[in-house]
């Protein structure tokens, strides 16, 4: 939900501004909101470094189905949005995310601040638009 | 050639080791008769990495320098595997790979190896995608340049002395760098010591016009119709089969494709054969018939009973069209039913021809203009989506269906009722059949839905609705709506087709 004007219609990349008043954890491996996927997070430089990198984000599913169980996501719409989580600095816009592998999303990201980043990534496939949140430590260099 | 769904063995989780050198990163896809991973050499375990341009193993984990060759080393390499488990055909397949044969048409194997009861075919990954994840239509020239190649790449096997069995969808993987499909992991009938005799040229040439021909835009009736007479046997070389390719791609007529057409069909999760078969046809300038059945009955008799269905529906239509005077919502609905009943009867000859009980669901709509004509045996179904609105035209004829009629069942206990596989009208079963009509008007930005019940078994028609909302490309939709079916369960095989109405059907250059 918005928390500027209350609309709950749009999806959480919707808000320019991310909620980062929860604690964040700063990990390479996170699932999804509802479970449903598994993503494996990978930065270059490792670790990401202040100014020009970029990172690659796998997507697996997590279900029920052992058939699909550990399944690359193919073909899906991955988007990301991040925001410093001390300072009013935000990444420019959503950056869509390019499938650079069967299942292997990545983008040149460019980190204006050093410090923990709170990152949103959504995984729009099928039916289902899943929102993972997580964190990152940006080195100054 | 069909397997047990029960001899597919489980899938593999990621960082499983496999063989000397790979880690096992994802699994990308279950087709028939084999699995699709993506891997890595990324080994820990290991104290040393492998180089894959000189072979050594000598070099440290740590050092990206080859200590054989001195080229560098990536960090990760990634390969493409195709797992198989049908034990009788691993000597064959490894006597092909024993050739090492070299063309830029086939991905050749950096590793083949048996292990587990299972044949791995390693090749080095290229940003390839899977041909089984791309949505019909194609444009004319990828299906021209596809066939041209195919023709050398089957040639050059004849001379090399192999020939190749089923050709399916699976084989075949896409390099968009390079704007090529390319052979991967084929199924080998025969390694010859000596060039392939002609009189056995003609079999991958027409099964790859078999493949082709659904990738066809749906108003190139040319191309589809020389596509048909290959897959007849019109050809007994490929290399002349290359040639009358190449005569088309001075004289085939570009015609803009409509944009809002698109189908896809998959073998789902579960079945190790896909039953499923569609079609599509151009009639008139803005008339097409699209049509999607869901066969039954086994291996060689479900696939031939849905496939003889479509086909014979089609050509029947078009048969008939030509004789319309006038094009008016009654005259396409006998137009249809006739055409429908047509392929029933053909089906049922069959039948009792080879004396098996071989049937097939039937779902087909005819647009013209704002005219849309649906008719159905079965539980194939066929939706119109208005705005945000999903309605389902057809009507099912399953005892289930019967049942929520008959208010003795709910919608949501018919899905998951035991008898929900029982139908009480089928294509094929007996002589003219009962076919159920309805005539739907169209308006500008509807889109009509055609699908098996892999598709509307397993995903609700609310996010059927959500999806084709979502998703305005339709190659992109029907994607997007096969793995729906996934997430659901993949219990069946799954067929798509949509359609769009005139303000979808803007054209866009094939």
């Amino acid at each position: 939900m918005c928390s500027g004007c209350g609309d709950d219609s749009g999806s959480a990349l919707d808000s320019a501004v991310l909620d980062t008043s929860e604690s964040l954890e700063v990990v390479d491996e996170v699932d999804t909101q509802t479970g449903f996927y598994h993503l494996e997070l990978s930065y270059a430089p490792d670790p990401p470094v202040l100014g020009e990198g970029s990172m690659e984000v796998r997507i697996t599913f997590v279900n029920s189905n052992p058939d699909l169980q550990g399944a690359a996501v193919v073909g899906a719409n991955v988007s990301l949005q991040g925001q410093h989580t001390d300072l009013d600095v935000a990444l420019d816009a959503p950056i869509n995310l390019v499938e650079s592998s069967l299942g292997a999303y990545q983008s040149n990201v460019t980190w204006p601040e050093a410090g923990l980043w709170a990152l949103t990534v959504e995984v729009g496939a099928a039916e289902r638009t899943d929102v993972a949140r997580f964190g990152v430590r940006i080195e100054a260099e | 050639m069909s397997f047990a769904a029960d001899a597919r063995p489980a899938p593999m989780l990621s960082g499983t080791p496999l063989g000397d050198h790979f880690a096992v990163e994802a699994l990308v896809r279950l087709c028939e008769g084999r699995m699709i991973y993506v891997l890595n050499d990324d080994r820990s375990d290991r104290p040393t990495r492998h180089c894959w341009d000189c072979g050594s193993d000598d070099t440290p984990r740590g050092d990206l320098i080859c200590a054989g060759c001195e080229v560098s080393l990536p960090e990760s390499q990634k390969f493409m595997l195709s797992v198989r488990w049908d034990k009788w055909n691993f000597e064959r397949q490894l006597e092909f790979y024993d050739q090492e044969l070299e063309h830029p048409g086939v991905l050749w194997p950096d590793s083949v190896f048996v292990e587990g009861g299972c044949l791995f075919t390693i090749v080095r990954y290229r940003n390839e995608s899977l041909m089984v994840d791309q949505g019909a239509p194609f444009s004319i020239e990828r299906v021209l340049h596809l066939s041209q190649r195919f023709a050398g790449l089957t040639a050059f096997m004849h001379r090399s002395g192999v020939s190749l069995d089923t050709l399916e969808r699976h084989h075949f993987v896409y390099r968009k760098a390079d704007d090529v499909f390319l052979l991967f992991d084929p199924d080998v009938a025969e390694v010859l010591g000596h060039p392939v005799p002609s009189a056995q040229r003609g079999w991958e040439i027409r099964r790859l016009a078999a493949i082709l021909r659904r990738y066809t835009p749906v108003n190139n009736n040319a191309l589809a119709d020389f596509l048909y007479s290959v897959e007849r046997g019109s050809f007994k070389s490929p290399l002349d089969f290359g040639r009358s390719v190449e005569q088309l791609f001075n004289t085939i007529e570009r015609v803009a494709a409509p944009a809002g057409v698109a189908a896809m069909t998959d073998v789902g999760l579960s079945r190790s054969l896909n039953e499923d078969s569609w079609s599509w046809v151009q009639l008139g300038d803005d008339t097409h018939l699209c049509v999607v059945a869901d066969g039954m009955g086994g291996h060689e008799a479900g696939e031939v009973a849905s496939s003889l269905a479509v086909e014979t529906i089609c050509r029947e239509a078009r048969d008939m069209f030509d004789d319309i005077d006038e094009v008016h919502p009654d005259k396409l609905e006998e137009l249809l039913v006739h055409s429908f009943q047509e392929a029933n009867n053909t089906v049922k000859g069959l039948a009792e021809e080879r004396h098996n009980d071989m049937g097939t669901t039937m779902v087909a709509v005819l647009v013209s203009g704002s005219t849309g004509v649906v008719a159905n045996v079965g539980d194939s179904r066929a939706y119109r989506l208005r705005g945000d609105g999903l309605e389902q035209i057809s009507k099912d004829h399953s005892l289930v269906a019967r049942m929520v009629e008959q208010n003795r069942l709910s919608a949501e206990e018919a899905r998951t009722h035991p008898h929900s596989n029982i139908l009480l009208r089928t294509v094929g079963t007996e002589r003219n059949v009962e076919i159920d009509a309805f005539q739907v008007e169209l308006e500008p930005g509807d889109r009509v839905l055609l699908c098996s019940d892999g598709l509307w078994g397993e995903v609700e028609d609310s996010d059927i609705q959500t999806i084709m909302t979502h998703y305005e490309d339709p190659r992109t939709c029907a994607r997007e709506l096969v793995r729906a079916a996934h997430h659901g369960g993949g219990k069946d095989n799954i067929t798509i087709l949509l359609v769009g109405t005139a303000e979808e059907r803007t054209t866009v250059t094939s």
